[in-house]
């Protein structure tokens, strides 16, 4: 591998690898506040593809613009199915819950079926084919303003967690709820929009992957178990865990292309998946749960 | 302040308070007295309403209570500190204490309570930048209670605020609860150490086995032959 390639995949996994944060620290966040694995993240992304891709096809909308369409949207998405469907089950045994989300996640999968049809859909802007050129690397406009809009994302959400009095109520829910119902917290309604926040992530990253990558129904699966290694990486529940993990794997699977072939980069990601599971349990960033 | 009528409250399939009918009087320091197991942990989180009642009522200030959930009895001013202090242990002290101010009637002074904590607990002050997870059993316990006060407790109600430290904290902890009294709260105090409890104690009652047996002013139930016997080992 000459330096030329390195610098492109570097780039490249860079760029790639801020989409696959924002969608893990969404992930993260139910996990850590619900302890509800979210089988039906991927899905919010894949809808929020199909809400971008409408809006962008029926009225014309520049995709970026929709990003103020969809956040809200599904942030209210998340808060309805907290408030009907998770929120019932909370304190059923966890595989009751794992069999809800992966219902959500089939259910979802199969409506986005028979409403848009099994096609594969995409967009096309005046900058899609936009490609900027920095030394010897090239990568593609729409791959950079993905990076820019996600880690803004993500650090406004990092922001928010750690300086505002709900950001601070949800860190406290997710390490004791009970402690936080004493101090007052309504822990159903942080739970609700904790759930909302993770929904807008998965939806906003959606939104940003629709001008590079194709959509169809069941997109959704190969995203949710990308963030899923993301998250185990990081340590499970842990915000910057998740941001450093989603480079991480970013790098890997850019790197990987290079190295063994554009087919099997995801080989590099499950072989991480698998020795963090066997060496490392806890994850990078993880703290042992008493 | 606050009172029960016939409580009755159960544990899973356990039943464990059984018709509690209970008065504390605004003002006063109030002891539970009871084993391991008697209700007592069951009562304080039945007045926070995180359990549900079978029936029987609890009425606070003259509010019936007995159907709110649990944030809006501490907006009214009932104030918990738990055992095992349930404290947020990655959060920095001043998160910690910034949390117990989350309601809205707290939130609005909270710069002023803010102060009155740290200048009863200095510790706390020389430690607002660490984690919580990070502090000494003794200064976990401080950090609790000083969560609570921010709240602006009308009653406190503490649940084994001596388990676990030293002798001399102890000590400390039994003056500092007084001295929180002494400034308004009604405080209503379990505890495994009986004897300290009463001592300082203007009423209290015994639970055993969900009921309460006897009740009255602190010193006549350090007094009480069966209490003596059973609870003070002399």
């Amino acid at each position: 591998m000459n330096w030329e390639i390195f610098f492109q995949a570097l780039t490249s996994g860079i760029l790639t690898g801020g989409l696959f944060a924002l969608v893990a620290v969404g992930l993260t966040m139910i996990l850590g506040v619900l302890k509800i694995i979210n089988f039906a993240h991927g899905e919010f992304l894949m809808l929020g593809m199909y809400m971008t891709y409408w809006l962008c096809t029926l009225f014309n909308m520049d995709p970026y613009l929709t990003l103020i369409i969809t956040i809200p949207a599904f942030f209210f998405f998340g808060v309805i199915i907290q408030r009907w469907l998770i929120n019932p089950i909370l304190d059923a045994p966890m595989e009751i819950q794992i069999l809800l989300t992966l219902g959500l996640f089939i259910f979802l999968a199969n409506l986005a079926q028979l409403l848009f049809g099994p096609h594969v859909r995409s967009i096309e802007t005046a900058y899609t084919f936009k490609i900027l050129t920095i030394g010897s690397v090239n990568f593609a406009s729409t791959r950079l303003i993905m990076f820019i809009f996600a880690i803004i994302f993500t650090t406004a959400l990092y922001i928010f967690l750690k300086k505002t009095d709900l950001g601070k109520a949800i860190r406290a829910c997710s390490e004791e709820s009970y402690g936080a119902m004493l101090v007052g917290i309504n822990v159903k309604r942080v739970y609700m929009i904790a759930f909302g926040i993770g929904t807008a992530c998965a939806a906003a990253a959606g939104s940003l992957a629709m001008p590079i990558y194709y959509v169809n129904p069941h997109i959704g699966a190969t995203f949710v178990m990308t963030a899923f290694v993301v998250v185990v990486l990081g340590g499970m529940g842990n915000f910057m865990g998740a941001l450093v993990g989603g480079f991480i794997i970013g790098l890997a699977e850019s790197f990987g292309a290079v190295i063994l072939s554009a087919s099997l980069k995801q080989l590099v990601t499950f072989t991480i998946f698998v020795l963090i599971l066997l060496l490392r349990p806890t994850g990078l960033f993880g703290t042992k749960r008493s | 302040m606050i009172s029960s009528k016939e409580l009755n409250v159960y544990y899973r399939q356990v039943h464990v308070l059984k018709d509690i009918s209970f008065e504390i009087q605004k003002g006063e320091i109030c002891s539970v007295v009871g084993a391991n197991g008697a209700g007592k942990s069951t009562l304080i989180n039945s007045l926070s309403r995180i359990l549900p009642l079978k029936s029987g009522s609890i009425s606070f200030n003259g509010e019936d209570i007995s159907q709110y959930p649990p944030h809006r009895v501490v907006e009214l001013g009932l104030i918990q500190v738990p055992e095992g202090r349930k404290l947020f242990p990655s959060l920095t002290v001043l998160e910690n204490l910034e949390l117990g101010a989350y309601q809205r009637r707290a939130k609005e002074k909270r710069e002023d309570t803010l102060r009155e904590v740290f200048s009863l607990f200095p510790i706390l002050d020389k430690r607002r930048a660490q984690l919580a997870g990070t502090l000494s059993g003794g200064e976990q316990q401080m950090l609790a209670l000083g969560r609570g006060l921010m709240s602006l407790p009308r009653l406190l109600m503490m649940d084994e605020p001596s388990l676990g430290l030293a002798p001399l904290i102890v000590k400390q902890m039994f003056n500092t609860i007084k001295q929180i009294n002494v400034s308004g709260v009604t405080i209503l105090l379990v505890e495994q150490n009986a004897r300290k409890a009463l001592a300082i104690s203007d009423s209290g009652f015994v639970i055993e086995n969900g009921k309460i047996t006897i009740s009255g002013k602190g010193s006549e139930i350090a007094e009480n032959e069966h209490t003596r016997k059973a609870f003070l080992g002399l």
